[in-house]
């Protein structure tokens, strides 16, 4: 059954592997495995797809994102929400933003401008928080959607 | 005391609530025609709109104040401008999802409140909002739905609602503050690729008018409507809709039919739509819908005794952009006039004239969209006079979430 899981994942994020420097399997695991992600498995993710992270951990993930100033105060074991993984994921990666995204940059415009990409569901929350399986498959989808993935 | 940050606030605190969510939609209106009759219109409307999710439901709630200026007299600037300002709630509701057996025995769907009602036809009969509630139930392939509402509580203002020559003088009435009173009832029940992968639906729609006896017009519809693809990359929906209209003083009876086939080709996202839509009905009104749409785009034609036959073409290069064109032959089913400028009162030709425009829309980010449309009517001077003007229409749309 972890096999299948594992493999599942690999399958999914294959396209970000070809991006972006390599990513535990062992840990990927465990945030699919996730009912609920957290903030530090979010700032792995998504350091790890765009190269930034390379081998390290969601310890060092989450020191990352505290140095750039991105955690917002957050504990590293607390639960992400769809805005804040929206926010994260547009400054991490060159996603196109809307009017009010440029000039008032955060987490309710990101989301916003990921709905309207397609990135995220269009009947979601803003405010609710993502296991961790849908976590790698927004990632997935934004990965996708980066001009270099473009064929 | 204002209720709304109260209602707000009571959300938030209500449990299971996960987050609310608001914005502010900027929307200006333009709107332009020029012919046998003139008009310049612009309404600057600002919505608000705040949602949350209640313990597995959604609730919505959205606001519209409206500024709406217009004249008739487009030579003198400012001369005869008719301006409006209108507080509405464009919508207010409550909605849920269920299941039995797990999910295995079905599903079904309910909202409560205000919301907009389209029926099987697609707006033909009914187009409007209304207060009421409405559950849709699934099992297989089979869809039952039901549902009833009231229209007195919309604003008049904003009301679609003239199902009677009584609701159409109430349309024009400043004065009231209220929408006609009628209530609606449908049922309707669906076969999903019932045979040959079409579907096939049936609904039964009645509104009862809270009038005075001698002005009420109450009405029942029965629609029958089957649609799905055709080979060679075709879509089909053909309907039809049997209409019974009483009055004090007499029972009229009346048909509408339509049919629409499209095709998808994948260069461009171009797609064509060729459509026909034709209504019959005893007495002097035609057929009348309980609040329905025009057959045409640029003149104000009502089903009553018309029939339209459109050719559409569209395309869709990219994501949140479309652009179209279209053409429209415009006709009359019996002799009765149609309330149009210029029409020759013993003129007997069906063909009324021919409709040519272009539309699109267009979301360059996630928070601007632009909208135009933009035609033009030609009037066959068998059924019009001779001096009778082409009429032009051109409308925008710029609207900007917050």
């Amino acid at each position: 059954m972890q096999t299948k899981r594992l493999w599942a994942v690999l399958i999914s994020l294959f396209l970000p592997l070809t991006l972006a420097g390599a990513q535990s399997p062992v840990v990927l695991d465990r945030i699919v495995r996730a009912q609920e992600l957290t903030v530090a498995q979010a700032a792995y993710l998504v350091f790890s797809a765009s190269g930034r992270l390379g081998e390290g951990t969601e310890d060092e993930a989450f020191g990352q994102l505290k140095t750039k100033g991105w955690d917002g105060g957050r504990q590293p074991g607390a639960a992400e929400r769809s805005d804040e993984f929206a926010w994260l994921l547009a400054r991490a990666f060159p996603l196109h933003r809307g009017m009010l995204g440029t000039l008032f940059p955060g987490p309710r415009y990101a989301y916003r401008d990921l709905v309207f990409q397609g990135l995220l569901p269009a009947q979601g929350d803003p405010k609710a928080t993502l296991s961790g399986a849908q976590g790698v498959g927004v990632l997935r989808k934004v990965l996708a959607a980066l001009p270099e993935a473009r064929p | 005391m204002n209720r709304l940050p109260i209602l707000a606030l009571l959300l938030a605190c209500a449990p299971g609530v996960h987050a609310l969510d608001w914005g502010v939609n900027l929307a200006e209106l333009p709107v332009m025609v020029t012919g046998e009759q003139s008009l310049a219109y612009s309404a600057s409307e600002v919505h608000l709109w705040l949602t949350a999710p209640l313990s597995g439901m959604a609730f919505r709630l959205e606001t519209v104040g409206t500024w709406a200026a217009s004249t008739a007299d487009l030579t003198v600037a400012n001369q005869n401008l008719n301006s409006q300002i209108t507080l509405d709630v464009e919508e207010l509701s409550l909605a849920g999802h269920g299941v039995w057996n797990g999910g295995e025995g079905g599903a079904f769907d309910w909202s409560l409140g205000r919301r907009q009602v389209t029926d099987l036809t697609g707006g033909w009969i009914v187009d409007s909002r209304w207060d009421g509630a409405a559950v849709t139930a699934h099992a297989g392939q089979t869809k039952l739905a039901l549902g009833a509402g009231y229209s007195g509580l919309l604003l008049n203002a904003n009301s679609r609602v003239d199902g009677s020559p009584a609701d159409l003088a109430d349309q024009s009435n400043t004065s009231l503050l209220l929408a006609p009173k009628r209530l609606l009832g449908y049922l309707g029940v669906g076969v999903n690729e019932a045979f040959f992968r079409q579907d096939l639906q049936l609904e039964l729609l009645g509104d009862y008018d809270f009038r005075d006896a001698d002005e009420a017009v109450h009405g029942a519809y029965a629609t029958a409507a089957f649609s799905g693809p055709l080979p060679g990359g075709l879509s089909e929906r053909l309907y039809t809709t049997g209409a019974v209209r009483r009055s004090s003083t007499e029972w009229t009876l009346g048909l509408l039919s339509g049919a629409e086939v499209g095709v998808d080709v994948g260069f461009l996202g171009f797609r064509a739509v060729l459509s026909a839509v034709a209504a019959w009905a005893q007495g002097t009104y035609g057929f009348q819908p309980v609040s329905g749409d025009s057959v045409s785009d640029v003149i104000s034609l009502p089903t009553a005794h018309a029939a339209s036959v459109k050719l559409d073409g569209s395309i869709r290069p990219w994501t949140g952009f479309v652009a179209g064109v279209r053409a429209d032959s415009l006709w009359r089913t019996s002799t009765d006039l149609p309330p149009l400028a210029g029409i020759l009162p013993g003129a007997t030709d069906s063909w009324l004239g021919t409709e040519a425009g272009v539309y699109g829309s267009w979301e360059p980010t996630s928070d601007v969209s632009l909208g135009w449309s933009g035609g033009v009517f030609f009037p066959q001077f068998g059924a019009f006079a001779s001096t009778t003007q082409v009429t032009a229409l051109s409308a925008i749309s710029l609207t900007v979430k917050l």
